[in-house]
């Protein structure tokens, strides 16, 4: 694991990130960069999952992998949930407009 | 009828995570033990027919699609809606939660970072390193660059 770039510490404020830039960017009404941001997010989650093995911050702080990995999946399939559902608001006006 | 509605959508995020798509009536049918007729009622019901007819559309050319592409669908300036600002302010929430967590085990850690280290076949250096690097990260994106 490559310690700048995928331990949990870093992975989570990451996350927080591009979370927070995805609400101002739809504020700015540029949606599809948010969805980047949630997409961003959602790929992080899963890279570090695979690696999860062999961080060390988890065993510094003595936190339980698996807890750790559930509610890292929760979390997961809240912001694809937001992206699938963005998609079917997104459809539904398609469809209304058409 | 509620229970109903979220044991759909606890399929559907089942099924979504499972295979990046949106789940297929039969699918839904076949996890929920209903028939696809009921299983329609109750998406019609929600108000959610919209994508399961278009999903039904890109399935005549490609009976296993690739997941829809949103980013394209929301090339065009359109705000979401407003409630996806709140269900992303809690998943910060959980986030931060997640961190504080973490950090307070990092202060009162049982093992040695020597023991870690070993565990990990990685020196105790490289150790102490990723948790230096890691607070700073954090800091830094708590307090701002400028407090690095």
């Amino acid at each position: 694991m490559d310690a700048n770039t995928n331990d949990l510490l870093s992975l989570i404020g990451n996350s927080i990130e591009n979370l927070s830039q995805c609400i101002a960017l739809f504020d700015q009404v540029q949606p599809a960069d948010g969805v980047e941001k949630l997409s961003s997010v959602v790929t992080e989650i899963e890279a570090y999952l695979q690696e999860i093995d062999v961080d060390p911050i988890l065993r510094l702080a003595s936190v339980d992998r698996g807890e750790i990995e559930v509610r890292l999946q929760s979390i997961e399939t809240d912001v694809t949930t937001i992206i699938s559902d963005l998609g079917d608001k997104e459809h539904e006006n398609m469809a209304q407009q058409a | 009828m509620s229970l109903i509605r979220q044991k759909l959508k606890e399929v559907e995020e089942a099924v979504f995570q499972e295979y990046g798509r949106p789940p297929r009536v039969a699918e839904i049918a076949s996890r929920m033990g209903l028939t696809e007729k009921q299983v329609i009622e109750l998406l019609r019901g929600r108000k959610a027919m919209s994508y399961v007819s278009i999903d039904k559309e890109r399935r005549g050319q490609d009976p296993h699609p690739p997941a829809p592409d949103i980013a394209s669908l929301y090339g065009h300036g359109v705000k979401p809606p407003s409630d996806m600002h709140m269900r992303i302010a809690v998943t910060i929430e959980k986030l931060a939660q997640m961190q504080q967590q973490v950090i307070k085990g990092l202060f009162y850690q049982g093992k040695t970072q020597a023991e870690i280290g070993k565990e990990l076949n990685i020196s105790q250096r490289q150790v102490s390193r990723v948790k230096v690097e890691a607070l700073h990260e954090v800091k830094g994106k708590v307090l701002g660059d400028h407090n690095r």
